[in-house]
């Protein structure tokens, strides 16, 4: 019978190896469910070599399971049971730490695309213009509109689909607002869609709005209050201060701790039940409205519109995701047009 | 009653003398496998992977309904194990039973339905309610565990099979329980809040 420190040494032993086997266990979760916000070692979009280090990770915790089994004997059931608790319960922030360093080590490396806007005041607010390559006819013009409470979300991506759409593209950038209550937000998008009429390269005729998460609300307020829009597309609207949870399909785009903080910021925020995108739908319908949206949300409230589901699956839509991203770009082109 | 004992401990109490003649390194390989950390600690990661497997929520939503139900069976099978092994020593704690017990040629102990069985059959027979392939993962994996304990000597081969009655029975009975699918779903919505559902 060993002594009671030799005991607590064996427990620790097995909590390690546990340890890593539940690391090498979550990288494969990441993996296998394309979850970004859990892969804390490589990403879902490097495979083998993920599974190659979980597969080493595994291996090490069976052997040395192995090992210290043969020299001590092992543990009785209910020690077995809590090292295996502490080890997978340690091994789980461990993960959704590992990966939101992981993340913000790649967005901060990330090869920036190569800036070809204008930069527009408008007020208090700064924009961006994108117009498309080519072409000199009037092109179609839409005013993108940033989550007012994530305003450094990267939108590149979804830049890059609509000028490539020959749309061009007038980004907010909430960032320099100090006040963003919903008179405001909606008086800055009265003044951006306005711009957009008189620039000299742009139809007047063929204006609409794009929005992501709370900016998406804002979109569909800002349609139905300006009549001039002839298009309006949201992406992961918040549509209700009742949202449910976003859950783990966040993950597929964020990490932890920023889905958690937006969670947090799209319940406690005002702005959501203010601008009542729902309420604002029926007055846009009889033009073009699309909400690309994920499975959350009570979809059976949703009327009058078109949703875009993203392919294969049912995920908090991220934009960077470039499929979907494409197919939004591909459904205001057919509709600006 | 002692016809009850002498066949639950002496049903096939050989095995043990017989591995003990084999080479030693199947015995070792045999002691890592009855050990509590090899099959234990690969169920409960494959419980991990199966907490998160699905393509869409709602068919997530169901795999974590079903893991649950399979960890409140474990835990019931757990408990109603201790229960029947405390219900045997007590039974047993008797100085009648003493000389009963000495003439017993294969004596271990007493009697104490097997956990494992109990445990890995409970989360077994849940899982194949619904998806056999992980079902019968599950049940392989513990009883080559249970078995590799009977063969190291940790117990009885009747604790085995009253264990594997235990966890299948209990897990069998707690899947027509349809009402427990409310709880299980705040359980649920409760992590889903942690962005971990």
């Amino acid at each position: 019978m060993p002594d009671v420190a030799s005991l607590w040494l064996l427990v620790i032993g097995y909590a390690a190896l546990t340890f890593v086997a539940a690391l090498a266990a979550f990288q494969v979760i990441a993996l296998r469910n394309d979850l970004e916000g859990l892969a804390w070692a490589v990403g879902p979009r490097h495979k083998l070599p993920g599974y190659i280090v979980a597969g080493l990770l595994m291996a090490i915790a069976f052997l040395g399971g192995l090992l210290l089994t043969l020299q001590s004997g092992g543990l009785p059931a209910l020690l077995s049971l809590a090292a295996l608790l502490v080890g997978s319960l340690l091994a789980l922030p461990v993960s959704l730490c590992g990966a939101a360093l992981r993340l913000w080590w790649n967005r901060r490396h990330r090869l920036a695309i190569p800036h070809r806007g204008k930069l527009v005041e408008l007020g208090p607010l700064g924009a961006t213009f994108y117009r498309p390559v080519g072409g000199d006819a009037p092109c179609p013009a839409l005013c993108l509109l940033p989550d007012p409470t994530t305003p450094d979300d990267d939108l590149s991506v979804l830049i890059q689909a609509l000028v490539k759409e020959e749309i061009a593209v007038l980004a907010f950038d909430w960032g320099r607002l100090e006040r963003a209550d919903r008179l405001t937000l909606q008086g800055l998008v009265a003044v951006g869609v306005s711009h957009l009429e008189r620039w000299p390269e742009v139809d007047a005729g063929r204006v609409g709005l794009i929005g992501v998460g709370l900016g998406g609300d804002l979109a569909l307020r800002g349609a139905a209050m300006d009549p001039e829009v002839v298009a309006v597309l949201a992406i992961e609207p918040v549509l209700s201060a009742q949202r449910p949870a976003m859950g783990i399909e966040s993950l597929r785009a964020l990490s932890w701790f920023e889905a958690q903080r937006r969670a947090r910021t799209w319940r406690y925020s005002t702005l959501s039940a203010e601008l009542d995108a729902l309420a604002a739908i029926p007055c846009v319908a009889p033009r073009s409205v699309a909400v690309i949206i994920g499975c959350v949300g009570d979809s059976s409230e949703l009327d009058n519109f078109e949703i875009l589901r993203v392919a294969e699956s049912c995920s908090l839509v991220p934009t960077t995701h470039s499929e979907a991203m494409g197919r939004a770009a591909a459904w205001l082109k057919e509709h600006l047009t | 009653m002692t016809q009850v004992l002498y066949y639950y401990i002496t049903l096939l109490c050989s095995l043990r003398q017989l591995f003990q003649v084999l080479p030693v390194q199947v015995n070792l390989v045999l002691s890592f496998l009855a050990s509590g950390y090899l099959v234990p600690t690969g169920l409960a990661l494959a419980t991990l992977v199966y907490w998160f497997e699905g393509a869409t929520a709602t068919e997530r939503a169901a795999h974590q309904r079903l893991v649950l139900r399979g960890l409140l069976a474990a835990l019931i099978a757990w408990e109603a194990a201790m229960l029947a092994g405390l219900a045997w020593r007590r039974g047993l704690n008797n100085p009648e039973w003493a000389q009963v017990i000495s003439e017993l040629a294969c004596w271990q102990g007493p009697p104490l339905p097997s956990f494992a069985a109990a445990v890995g059959f409970a989360l077994g027979t849940t899982l194949w309610r619904r998806d056999w392939r992980w079902g019968l993962g599950y049940c392989l994996a513990t009883g080559l565990w249970a078995i590799a304990q009977v063969c190291y000597g940790l117990c009885y081969p009747a604790d085995v099979i009253v264990g594997t009655v235990i966890g299948a029975g209990l897990a069998w009975l707690l899947g027509y329980a349809d009402w427990l699918d409310r709880y299980l779903d705040g359980v649920i919505r409760f992590v889903r809040g942690l962005i971990l559902a």
